[in-house]
């Protein structure tokens, strides 16, 4: 029995593109995951180091849950750490070795000549040998006051210039410039460890060694610490690359699976459609002496044969994709710059199998019902589409939808991870839900927005609304997507933008300063807060120096490690900062101790202790002084400036904040700019030119839930398209007898329309009240207001 | 019981259900009815299966 080519061509081609795309989108993100997984920055400064020694670039904590041995959670570090200098001696001792270098480092801007504002990074000339760097014109530095400097600074070789580290500029005599390397400037070793702000500390040890130095002995030679060599010597040079790297993995897999599971629903229907259309066929076969196997085999088999050449040509073009997604993240601020793409064949592959799998398990379960069914039965079966629903789903239904709406009241009472796991629940629960009760959702539509159809379009609305009321299974099939992509997409894209005005709006209510000095260039030296001190009309100046710090916490039971980003905040913190607090106060925020928002704080009381990581993986216990509300402007972890800055790469601060007593007078806000000019790329903006950057977290989560909106939507598309055309085949032969009773065939076809309306609308409804009500419960779990921000259009800005 | 007595008792008794927990937060009558009107809820669904059962 060979089915008609019409019969299938529909299915077949929703299949096909259904299929293709989500391999395209699986494998572009198998790309990603690739690249998180091989990724290191690119190794420019220690090129020529056998090795390079630092600390571990995460850090790591002991955990154990009820029931399972204990193990070690990991996270990594952002920041460059501090080795003191003396652990080179061990290193030197080792066979092969012929110097170890102490490399340290430092943010540099220039304030003079034609490439003033330039950053640079700074360094000792004795780490110039880890790069193999020597002075294409001149000489190395030896004086305090010389410099070597890129020729593309545009500088001449005994020039003075002006250079700005971590105070006012200085004059520097150029001895010597670098042709080619990273844009890089080389002092003499003592003026270098003075200017990184850490005399004694380097931020990696670089070995220059013969070939037979054997790396294990370094290792020995080194405990506590790490050896990287190869590739891996780029993490020592820039951490951000590595920071981001169990991210992207979790992040890769996610998304990908989330589009995989959304074809395959698409996919899954469409293959019952058809399996269904030609039960009478399979039913035949059976009654010929076919196995119940032979049937399956058989749908099995026509899945897989349009399956295969779209998961190969998906696989193929998925490596494109990949690409072109990595580049599309790095220009959005997404990606750290050093993150490289790494292509192989590898996601190619894997899609295309996972794809096959997938389509395999799918195509199994769609063929159960058919392969099943007795033949007498189904033969005995009429043409037209069954109208009952079965109890099960009733209940099934009726129990998630209720489940669902129970857990608004929770996810609106709670805070932290455990409303936003009650959220997910209550979308998940409400989403399948609908998905159950679609055939009775399909069913009121028909009464309901069928009324209205009928009553603009006595004729053909009555026959759409009475054929949509009449195949409510058939019906539900089509809405349920629609459904399910509008409540996905506005709860997904609406969820995100509450979340970014919400964090705008709480950063600007915490910010009560009425200056702020920011710096176009690496960050505000630290003298400049000292400066501004000596202003009059100046009551309160807090420098505020930003890091990122690893915490434990316990997420429904379970104790994980978690990155924050954190603010180190200056003296007068209470003054320039209302973070709301509801215990405690900023003004204790001194020493070892911290500021925790009401997320992340747990019920942590006054003056009990908290473990944490710092920037460069230093573990400390600090004392709790502070729980506030403002953790979405302010970032749920508030420390001492000092602490901070004494374990971040970095001694520059991020910003100022400044507070006159009153309104700012023309005078004070002329010293104060006549401050910030003493400082290359420093100047005073007042409230409405000071905007917090979007966090890279908040960038990310709007970037890729654009991503999954336009991919589940285009995979929704296709399906309806595929299942309404389906639908329209199926009934021909009702159709026909409609015509031949008198229906005109501009009725027939507006009729068919009218019903593709009420159901498609039905479907419309249905997603936007599901989002609604999660929309709401978003909003009031993030502002305290059940007024969702509207979403922001995918790829428009 | 008619269908639409049924469906009409579960939209009320889930309506209560979730009104009281927003208005009444965190107290103990709102667990009473909480628990009340889940009760009645499942008992509405039992009856349902039950009655199907009966007709096939």
């Amino acid at each position: 029995m060979r089915p008609r080519r019409s019969d299938f061509q529909g299915a077949s081609l929703g299949v096909f593109v259904t299929l293709l795309l989500a391999t395209v989108l699986v494998g572009a993100f198998g790309v990603l995951l690739e690249s998180g997984l091989r990724a290191h920055a690119p190794t420019e400064r220690y090129q020529a180091a056998r090795a390079v020694v630092t600390t571990p670039a995460r850090v790591g904590l002991l955990t154990k849950e009820v029931g399972s041995k204990p193990k070690m959670k990991y996270r990594p570090r952002t920041e460059l750490p501090r080795i003191p200098v003396s652990a080179a001696d061990r290193l030197r001792q080792v066979p092969g070795v012929r110097a170890v270098v102490a490399d340290v480092s430092f943010p540099l801007v220039t304030a003079s000549g034609p490439s003033a504002g330039a950053v640079l990074s700074g360094h000792g000339w004795d780490s110039a040998a880890l790069g193999r760097i020597a002075p294409s014109s001149g000489r190395a530095p030896q004086a305090p006051d010389e410099v070597v400097l890129p020729a593309s600074a545009g500088a001449k070789v005994g020039q003075a210039v002006r250079l700005q580290a971590n105070g006012a500029p200085t004059v520097y005599r150029v001895t010597g410039l670098v042709g080619s390397g990273p844009a890089a400037a080389y002092f003499a070793p003592g003026t270098a460890a003075e200017l990184s702000g850490h005399p004694g500390s380097a931020s990696a040890l670089g070995v220059l060694a013969d070939h037979d130095a054997k790396i294990g002995d370094l290792r020995a030679a080194a405990p506590g610490l790490t050896v990287l060599t190869g590739s891996a010597r780029g993490d020592a040079e820039d951490p951000s690359v590595a920071a981001v790297r169990p991210d992207m993995i979790e992040l890769a897999s996610g998304v990908g699976g989330t589009s995989l599971m959304a074809a395959l629903i698409v996919v899954g229907g469409l293959l019952g459609l058809q399996a269904r259309r030609r039960s009478r066929e399979y039913a035949l076969l059976r009654a010929v002496g076919a196995t119940p196997g032979q049937v399956r085999g058989r749908v099995v088999q026509e899945a897989l044969r349009t399956a295969l050449p779209a998961a190969a040509i998906g696989g193929a073009l998925s490596l494109a994709a990949g690409a072109a997604l990595h580049a599309a993240m790095r220009d959005k601020g997404v990606l750290p710059p050093g993150f490289a793409l790494a292509l192989s064949p590898l996601p190619a592959l894997a899609s295309l199998a996972i794809t096959l799998v997938a389509t395999l398990l799918v195509a199994l379960l769609a063929s159960l019902r058919v392969s099943g069914v007795r033949p007498a039965q189904a033969l005995g079966e009429t043409a037209a589409d069954p109208s009952g629903v079965a109890r099960w789903r009733v209940i099934a239904g009726a129990l998630l939808v209720a489940a669902g709406l129970s857990t608004l009241g929770l996810s609106l009472k709670t805070s932290g991870a455990v409303a936003a796991a009650s959220l997910s629940g209550m979308i998940m629960s409400l989403m399948i839900g609908v998905a159950f009760l679609s055939p009775l959702i399909a069913r009121l539509g028909a009464q309901v927005l069928g009324g209205v159809v009928a009553l603009l379009a006595p004729v053909t609305g009555r026959l759409a609304r009475q054929a949509a009321a009449s195949a409510a299974p058939r019906a539900g099939a089509v809405l349920t997507p629609v459904a399910l992509v509008i409540a996905f997409a506005l709860v997904q894209l609406t969820g995100v933008a509450t979340i970014m005005d919400a964090t705008s709006a709480q950063a600007s209510a915490a910010n009560r300063a009425d200056r702020m000095l920011v710096s176009s260039g690496p960050g505000v030296p630290s003298g400049a807060a000292e400066a501004v001190r000596g202003v009059p009309g100046v009551t309160a100046v807090t420098p505020v120096h930003r890091t990122t710090v690893v915490m434990p916490v316990r997420e429904v039971g379970d104790v994980e490690l978690r990155s924050y980003p954190a603010r180190g905040l200056g003296a007068d913190a209470s003054k320039t900062v209302d973070a709301k607090t509801t215990k405690g106060g900023l003004d204790a925020l001194t020493g070892t101790s911290v500021a925790l928002s009401k997320d992340v704080a747990g019920g942590a009381r006054i003056g009990s202790s908290r473990t944490l990581f710092l920037g460069d993986g230093t573990k400390i216990n600090a004392r709790v002084v502070a729980v506030y509300e403002r953790g979405l402007g302010l970032g749920d972890i508030l420390l001492p400036r000092d602490l901070v800055a004494a374990h971040t790469g970095s001694p520059l601060d991020d910003h100022v904040l400044v507070r006159c007593s009153g309104p700012c007078s023309p005078e004070t806000l002329r010293a104060l700019d006549a401050v910030a000019a003493r400082f290359t790329g420093v100047r005073a903006v007042d409230r409405a030119a000071f905007g917090e950057a979007t966090s890279r977290e908040l960038r990310t989560q709007e970037f890729l839930s654009q991503i999954i909106v336009a991919a589940i939507g285009g995979f929704v598309l296709v399906g309806v398209v595929t299942t309404r055309l389906l639908a329209v085949a199926s009934r021909r032969r009702e159709l026909t007898l409609l015509h031949k009773v008198g229906a005109t065939r501009a009725q027939v076809r507006g009729s068919v329309r009218l019903e593709g309306v009420i159901v498609l609308g039905t479907g419309a409804i249905t997603g936007l009240a599901v989002a609604a009500l999660a929309t709401v419960a978003l909003a009031m779990f993030v502002t305290g207001t059940p007024v969702p921000s509207p979403p922001s259009l995918p790829f428009v800005h | 019981m008619s269908a639409s007595t049924r469906w009409t008792l579960f939209v009320m008794l889930l309506t209560v259900n979730v009104v009281y927990q927003l208005v009444y937060p965190n107290t103990w009558h709102q667990i009473a009815v909480s628990s009340l009107t889940g009760l009645g809820l499942i008992g509405l669904l039992i009856e349902y299966l039950a009655r199907g059962r009966r007709e096939r």
